[in-house]
């Protein structure tokens, strides 16, 4: 590639911010947000005031029979993180785990790795994950925080409102509503692993046609050369009683990296330099109407992503409609929904790694019912089953009950037994991924190949926890569980056969099955103490002891131990939330993390930190140290060829302006 | 890797610069909104701190002005960080010296001391008895509970056309010996008891 195109590339994206920003700069004041503004508004100005909430898909989640985590806009900022999975490091109970610069594993209660798949991601009810594998791209998904209302983490079971893939948890990221973003934004940085990055917003209100925010961040970094940029709208208004939002984004991004790349001749598996590039788009609307316990609610929306690189070409294209309904019946809330989902994928693989077929289109559609029942003004049960029809192993149902006990306002406990299920995906059922070829005449070709017959993964939970606020400084949130898992993936040894193509040799197969089981036992503590009026700690545990093991008849010798081993048993975080003077904020937030013995991996410590100032009204200036404790750390290893490497995390350190008149 | 290529290049800033003339095109445009927008409950909070300014207090409870104003939330705090703000500003002093101190509560006895009392939806069940608390202890009630003014609560929040209304019932003022101002007054819309709770 050349030197004056790789510039252009690299200055195309500041460029086009700038303008962007230099348009923004011009345009006019912003509206009053929080509560410290509103007071100084007279009773009269308030009733001017409109109101927006959260989100009305947000349950009171003191009232939830379940381990929940919420990050609010507060917290996201005050985290300093960049990056989605680098923010989800703060919720306990979750393993995030970087790979590599633009890589992480990200699960809940278990099963992590580069291909996790037994967490749900939403974007404003719509789920992310890749439908090749079942898991998230996350460098692909990488949601502009700073335009993020709350992040609502729910460890557990979620299947029975959420459906398939929400085996060990959802994470439910909901954006800014349009007319919570009148006015503009605009951000600039770098550091010592960023080039530039830039970011901007600009929400104006459409009278009576609601309110428009448009959006766009774009940076580039300089491990890996990870770049990115992302653009898009949502629209906010009022349809007589109902509320309408639409909202859209593009994106496209490239990375280098590194893969293995397989071939009949010598070198039979090298290791190459490759590049990445990835890009998508969606659309989607909304419609609601009252709130979760009375009214109902549409959504539609359609999104394609595709990934490319010298081993693979991939696309995918979904398009769902979902609904629902909820009434208020005397003592029962009932809910009902539907949905309709269908996703397409085209995969051009190569020798290392193919899919067969490579093209597919397949249909899931579901049906749910729940229950809400007040047994009594302080006990409520909630009863509820997903039905959901999927392309793969047919009809899967996805029963729950939950309980909550309000024992005082100040102190909750709650139960629940839970069925959720994982479906194997297309990655389960026709790939095709080459692990080694040995040298000879003919050559063999150890390879990996799926099984169309493989059996959806289930887990039955069991879970009880308590949530408190003893005195008004202290609040207290635990969580304990037991999970059963049955058909857990597992490498079966194949019959080994020839093949002439491209050229002879002989092929072993590993074929990927489910014959394996696993139990897991853990317990998380969340404990937030204001200490002072400006210093708040949280410190949060985590316990995990997950065991897998193969069912007799199986022959796996790695991946079950594999499973085992690759999930920290313990977890620990400090975070330090204070405001020393008026205008500064100090945020740190420290971490240990115990190591991962199936992969080699030590445990560690991680130190981030964070300062910003608010020299003027509008204007802040931050500066965020991440992975401070060491030079480098490592937190995940990849075993075995795939088409993902680990790398060590560096330190690093970036500054932030951010202009919000 | 075929990366160089500008045309391709062209095709993946083209959204950017779309974005862009969006933008130019909004930014110049005639009509720019500048409603004030807030989320619910901080608006809610900023009305409880006018309460606070446009009450009168029995002298047996610090009255006219108490110094320092003390909110009550019974059961579920459905505020989150708002009323935060309001303690942060009300010790150093607002403006006009209204001072307000937050406080968590399970119930309105008077050695809680509260001068405002906002009932948490999760007290529908446990309503009558608070209302009860609140006559002795001179308490000015305040929900968002549908019917509470009817049942004999000082002030009903309502969410009329996305903006925050708020309802007053005189009576219940009356018989908890409080003064509302007729500014207060003036911008609620008054109503009167209709089924009085069970005392």
């Amino acid at each position: 590639m050349g030197t004056l195109s790789q510039f252009v590339r690299r200055a195309a994206r500041p460029l086009c911010l700038l303008v962007l920003l230099a348009v923004l700069g011009a345009a006019g004041p912003a509206t009053a947000t929080d509560t410290g503004d509103l007071l100084g508004l007279s009773l009269e100005a308030l009733m001017q005031v409109e109101v927006v909430s959260a989100s009305a898909t947000a349950r009171p989640l003191d009232d939830t029979a379940a381990a929940v985590y919420v990050l609010t806009a507060d917290d996201i900022r005050r985290s300093g993180a960049r990056d989605l999975p680098e923010l989800l490091r703060q919720v306990p109970g979750l393993q995030v785990a970087r790979i590599n610069d633009h890589t992480w594993a990200v699960s809940a209660r278990g099963f992590n790795g580069p291909f996790a798949n037994l967490l749900l991601v939403l974007v404003d009810g719509r789920p992310v994950y890749d439908p090749l594998y079942g898991g998230v791209y996350w460098d692909a998904q990488n949601v502009p925080l700073w335009n993020v209302e709350r992040v609502e983490v729910v460890r557990g079971p979620g299947g029975t409102l959420w459906g398939a893939n929400a085996v060990n948890g959802v994470i439910n990221v909901i954006t800014r509503d349009a007319a919570s973003t009148r006015g503009s934004y605009v951000a600039g940085g770098a550091g010592r692993d960023e080039r530039a990055y830039a970011a901007a917003r600009e929400g104006v209100s459409l009278g009576e046609r609601g309110d428009l925010t448009l959006y766009a961040q774009g940076f580039d970094r300089n491990v890996r050369d990870w770049n990115e940029s992302r653009g898009g709208f949502r629209w906010d208004r009022r349809l007589g009683a109902a509320r309408l939002s639409v909202n859209g984004e593009v994106y496209d991004g490239g990375a280098e990296r590194q893969s293995y790349f397989a071939s009949l001749s010598p070198p039979e598996l090298a290791l190459n330099e490759d590049s990445e590039r990835f890009d998508g788009a969606h659309l989607a609307a909304t419609l609601r109407r009252g709130d979760e316990h009375d009214g109902w609610w549409f959504q539609a929306y359609a999104a394609r992503d595709g990934r490319k690189d010298d081993l693979r070409r991939s696309h995918s294209r979904t398009e769902a409609v979902e609904m629902r309904r909820a009434r208020r019946l005397g003592r029962h809330g009932l809910t009902v929904g539907a949905g309709l989902r269908e996703v397409e994928d085209t995969y051009d693989g190569s020798f290392t790694v193919s899919f067969d077929p490579r093209h597919e289109r397949v249909y899931w559609y579901h049906a749910l019912l729940q229950d809400d029942i007040a047994l009594t003004d302080d006990l409520r049960l909630s009863l509820g089953t997903k039905l959901e029809h999927t392309p793969y192993t047919g009809w899967e149902y996805q029963p729950s009950a939950q309980a909550l006990w309000r024992m005082t306002p100040r102190h909750a406990a709650w139960v629940a037994a839970s069925r959720a299920v994982r479906v194997p995906t297309r990655a389960f059922s026709d790939a095709t991924i080459v692990q080694d070829v040995l040298p000879g005449s003919p050559p063999t070709v150890v390879r990996v190949v799926g099984d169309p017959d493989a059996e959806t993964t289930g887990v039955r939970a069991f879970e009880a926890g308590y949530r408190g606020r003893p005195v008004d400084v202290l609040s207290l949130d635990l969580a304990a569980f037991y999970n059963r898992y049955d058909h857990v993936n597992t490498l079966e040894n194949g019959t080994p056969f020839p093949e002439t193509d491209p050229a002879a040799h002989t092929v072993v197969p590993l074929v990927l099955d489910t014959q394996a089981r696993a139990t897991a036992v853990g317990a998380e503590a969340v404990v937030a103490w204001q200490a002072a009026r400006r210093l708040r700690l949280t410190v949060t545990y985590a316990w995990l002891r997950l065991r897998a093991r193969p069912d007799a008849g199986s022959d796996d010798l790695s991946n079950v131990r594999v499973n085992d081993g690759s999930n920290p048993q313990q977890q620990a975080g400090l975070l330090v939330r204070a405001d020393p003077a008026p205008g500064v904020e100090l945020d740190g937030a420290l971490r240990a993390v115990d190591g991962l013995p199936a992969l080699g991996v030590p445990g560690y410590v991680d130190l981030t930190a964070r300062v910003a100032w608010e020299p003027v009204p509008g204007l802040t200036v931050s500066l965020t140290g991440e992975h401070l404790a060491q030079t480098h750390h490592r937190e995940f290893a990849v075993v075995g060829p795939t088409d993902v490497v680990g790398e060590d995390v560096p330190r690093t350190v970036f500054a932030r302006v951010t202009w919000a008149p | 890797m075929k990366r160089g290529n500008p045309t391709r290049m062209l095709r993946r800033r083209s959204w950017m610069l779309a974005l862009a003339a969006a933008v130019l095109m909004l930014a110049s445009g005639p009509a720019r909104g500048q409603g004030v927008v807030a989320t619910e409950y901080a608006v809610k909070a900023a009305f409880l701190y006018h309460f606070a300014k446009f009450i009168e207090w029995p002298e047996s409870v610090g009255g006219p002005s108490p110094a320092v104003v003390t909110l009550c939330v019974v059961g579920v705090d459905p505020f989150g960080d708002a009323l935060d703000e309001l303690t942060a500003r009300g010790v150093e002093g607002l403006a006009d010296g209204t001072r307000v101190e937050v406080r968590h509560v399970s119930d309105l006895a008077p050695r809680e001391g509260c001068h405002i009392a906002f009932i948490s939806n999760s007290e529908r069940s446990r309503l009558a008895r608070h209302l009860a608390q609140a006559v002795t202890g001179h308490v000015v009630t305040v929900s968002e509970l549908s019917g509470f003014a009817e049942a004999g609560g000082v002030i009903q929040f309502v969410l009329e056309d996305g903006k925050v209304r708020f309802w007053i019932n005189r009576g219940a003022a009356e018989r908890e010996g409080v003064r509302l101002s007729s500014r207060l007054l003036a911008l609620a819309r008054i109503v009167g008891d209709s089924e009085m709770p069970e005392r």
